[in-house]
């Protein structure tokens, strides 16, 4: 233990958004130091009872997802905003924290807030603190997504008015009303990113007749995908397996088809909004319709995914800056409050 | 409205960008109220924008969210409008960018002064060690030992100090201190390692003089020392045998060292050979006589009570005391030519 917090004066202390989609480490006082796919290539070596390894984390790793030999398997360890695969997450987050510190004698120990979902459960947490301890972590807190989210997005959590963020992630989308430092509402879907994918490859196969793989869904929904009807129609040119003839063929889609895809997904989230704001007392209702709801998270970047909720809830939406980085700038921010106000925090945190 | 005017106004003889949305807006010919139901913000708060009064807006983020709403809505590009409004309403809050493997470290761990703390901890503990060992060294358990082998050391209990029987000679002596010799007065002289080189007939010219016991021990030991010198084996005939002290020659290089110990004293001696070695705790009262080759290496504890005189003259020991322990070098030979330079002797 005390060795622990020798090694913690060469740590930084870190914020993390373990993501389902991509992981983000915020680095006190220095920014967001690990930008990465939230996916790792296990090795099984060869031989009966050969162990396995780890052969690739991150950028790497997702390069490899879909065009893995048999004895690599590309693996996403996190499933809809929770882990998936324990040993997996602990490894990954391992060699994460490795990264960011290029420290070589002293093994690092820093202490590390991690962001989880606000719908997870007491099980799920602990599993995420485990792993986070696990691979090296001195101390662990945990802070829902949402407010997380909204610290990170600027938002003016400590005053006694509503404000609703609304955070899509890659498996959950979080909306949640905050007043006081603290949540009064929230709700988590597990629609996000890799639902629209999911989406997208269902209409593909059912319209085309042919299989495509994630990561030319998640090509397809960043080029042409959008959530509102606009103007102009964009094209993409797109190869899969034809299921008929078992041969890969090319064709091409249009924005307007995607936008067809994504409507269930995109229906999820808009209930959930619709939900919250039932759920939210008139008084924080009505500074949320005054000022707006906010949106934080990589959903965020999908083309008119504001206009869609306007539209459908009737209340200004507004993007946040650089969404994606909302939830582990806002971390990395209560972890130097944590500091400023010793003990006494002002928002939850576990 | 054409692009000129558009241009215009975005870059702005307008001040703030609410100003410039607005004559974007009229110049579309688009009503305010119409304006606050697209965005669906009320008309006060629009007013607001479009006259830069942002005190009457919520906060930053949700200005700069209504400003690019608005611009996207008029269809002209929202960065040169977010940027007059950071001019406004002051600098833009530096978002944190991506520098990947850029990580600096507080305090990491190749930082020089973790370094130079560490090289000062390793040093420190190898100096602890050294003192530690040099201070065992000096006070040992109470053991005594020897090196035997081709050790040799002349040793008298002081129960006849003054007896010329009883005076050492640098030659190898039995454990009962007493010179092996001949009953018909040839002694047989067995010498140090070194002296083996020494002539026949020189050892044998000598031997009658030391079983006749007619001569002082000081004579003896000025002839064993002679005899150890190159010089010739005649010269010590020649020269009168009872001043030997007047013959500087000899007296230099003979280098008789004796120790007398007053009380019990820890030793340790080492000639420059390695052969001879005394080591040990010495009871009050013992006298040692040097053997081996000199320069000798000398650990004297309790060294107050320790005299030493060489070729019978009394050593200072004082300049090399230091907390009762005495350290240092001691060399007759040069000891003896420093003293006659000190005499101006001409040898």
């Amino acid at each position: 233990m005390l060795f622990r917090r020798i090694r913690g004066i060469f740590s930084n202390d870190l914020s993390i958004d373990l993501g389902t989609a991509n992981t983000l480490i915020y680095a006190r006082g220095q920014g967001i130091v690990l930008d990465e796919p939230s996916v790792v290539a296990i090795r099984q070596d060869r031989g009966p009872g050969g162990g396995k390894s780890v052969a690739a984390v991150g950028e790497e790793a997702k390069q490899m997802l879909g065009r893995t030999p048999k004895n690599i398997t590309a693996i996403r360890p996190m499933k809809d905003g929770v882990i998936a695969d324990f040993t997996v997450t602990e490894k990954m987050l391992q060699h994460f924290i490795h990264k960011v510190h290029e420290t070589k004698l002293i093994r690092p120990s820093p202490r590390v807030l991690v962001c989880v979902p606000c719908g997870s459960t007491q099980v799920e947490r602990r599993a995420i603190k485990e792993s986070a301890a696990g691979a090296g972590a001195r101390e662990v807190y945990l802070i829902e997504e949402p407010m997380a989210a909204a610290i990170g997005a600027g938002l003016p959590v400590d005053e006694a008015r509503g404000s609703m963020v609304l955070d899509i992630g890659g498996g959950t989308s979080e909306v949640a009303i905050i007043s006081l430092n603290g949540i009064v509402y929230a709700n988590s879907v597990r629609v996000g990113g890799d639902r629209f994918d999911d989406a997208i490859i269902n209409y593909v196969r059912r319209n085309y007749g042919t299989l495509i793989g994630e990561a030319t869904a998640e090509r397809v929904k960043k080029e042409i995908g959008s959530a509102f009807p606009g103007n102009e129609v964009r094209e993409i040119e797109v190869k899969g397996r034809n299921l008929a003839e078992g041969i890969p063929r090319s064709f091409t889609l249009n924005s307007n088809e995607i936008l067809e895809a994504l409507q269930e997904p995109l229906s999820g989230i808009v209930e959930a909004v619709k939900a919250a704001l039932e759920q939210t007392p008139p008084e924080l209702g009505a500074d949320v319709a005054e000022r707006g709801i906010v949106l934080t998270g990589g959903g965020a970047l999908l083309r008119d995914i504001d206009r869609l909720l306007e539209e459908e809830t009737g209340l200004p939406v507004l993007i946040a800056e650089v969404p994606l980085t909302c939830v582990a700038r806002g971390g990395g921010r209560a972890l130097e409050m944590l500091d400023e106000r010793g003990g006494e925090l002002l928002f939850a945190l576990e | 409205m054409n692009p000129e005017e558009t241009e215009e106004a975005l870059e702005g003889r307008a001040t703030g960008p609410g100003e410039r949305l607005k004559r974007i807006r009229e110049a579309q010919g688009l009503d305010l109220s119409r304006v606050a139901a697209l965005l669906h913000l009320g008309e006060d708060k629009l007013e607001a924008l479009e006259a830069d009064q942002y005190d009457r807006l919520p906060g930053s983020v949700f200005t700069q969210g209504y400003l690019r709403n608005y611009a996207r809505l008029l269809g002209v590009p929202t960065e040169p409008l977010l940027a007059a409004y950071h001019e406004l309403h002051g600098p833009r809050e530096p978002l944190p960018e991506l520098h990947i493997a850029q990580v600096r470290h507080e305090v990491g761990s190749g930082h020089l002064l973790v370094r130079l703390i560490t090289w000062g901890i390793v040093i420190g503990l190898i100096a602890l060690v050294v003192i530690w060992w040099r201070g065992y060294l000096q006070w040992p358990s109470v053991t005594e030992s020897w090196d035997d082998g081709s050790a040799t050391v002349a040793e008298t209990v002081d129960a006849l100090p003054g007896e010329p029987g009883s005076t050492m000679l640098p030659g190898e002596i039995t454990t009962d201190g007493v010179p092996e010799m001949g009953a018909g007065g040839e002694g047989i002289l067995r010498l140090p390692p070194q002296e083996e080189a020494l002539p026949e007939d020189a050892a044998r010219e000598e031997t009658p003089t030391a079983a006749g016991g007619e001569k002082t021990g000081v004579t003896g030991t000025a002839e064993m020392g002679e005899a150890a010198l190159p010089a010739p084996a005649a010269e010590p005939e020649s020269e009168p045998k009872t001043e030997p002290e007047a013959m500087p020659e000899p007296a230099a290089t003979t280098g008789r060292i004796n120790l007398t110990f007053g009380q019990v004293s820890w030793v340790k001696i080492q000639d420059a050979g390695g052969s001879f070695k005394l080591q040990g705790e010495m009871k009050a009262g013992t006298r040692r006589v040097l053997g081996g080759t000199p320069p000798y290496q000398v650990v004297l504890g309790n060294a107050n009570s320790v005299s030493i005189s060489v070729d019978g003259k009394p050593f200072d020991l004082t300049p090399h005391i230091r907390g009762n322990v005495a350290r240092f070098t001691l060399d007759p030979r040069s000891l003896s030519e420093n003293r006659n330079r000190s005499e101006g002797n001409p040898f």
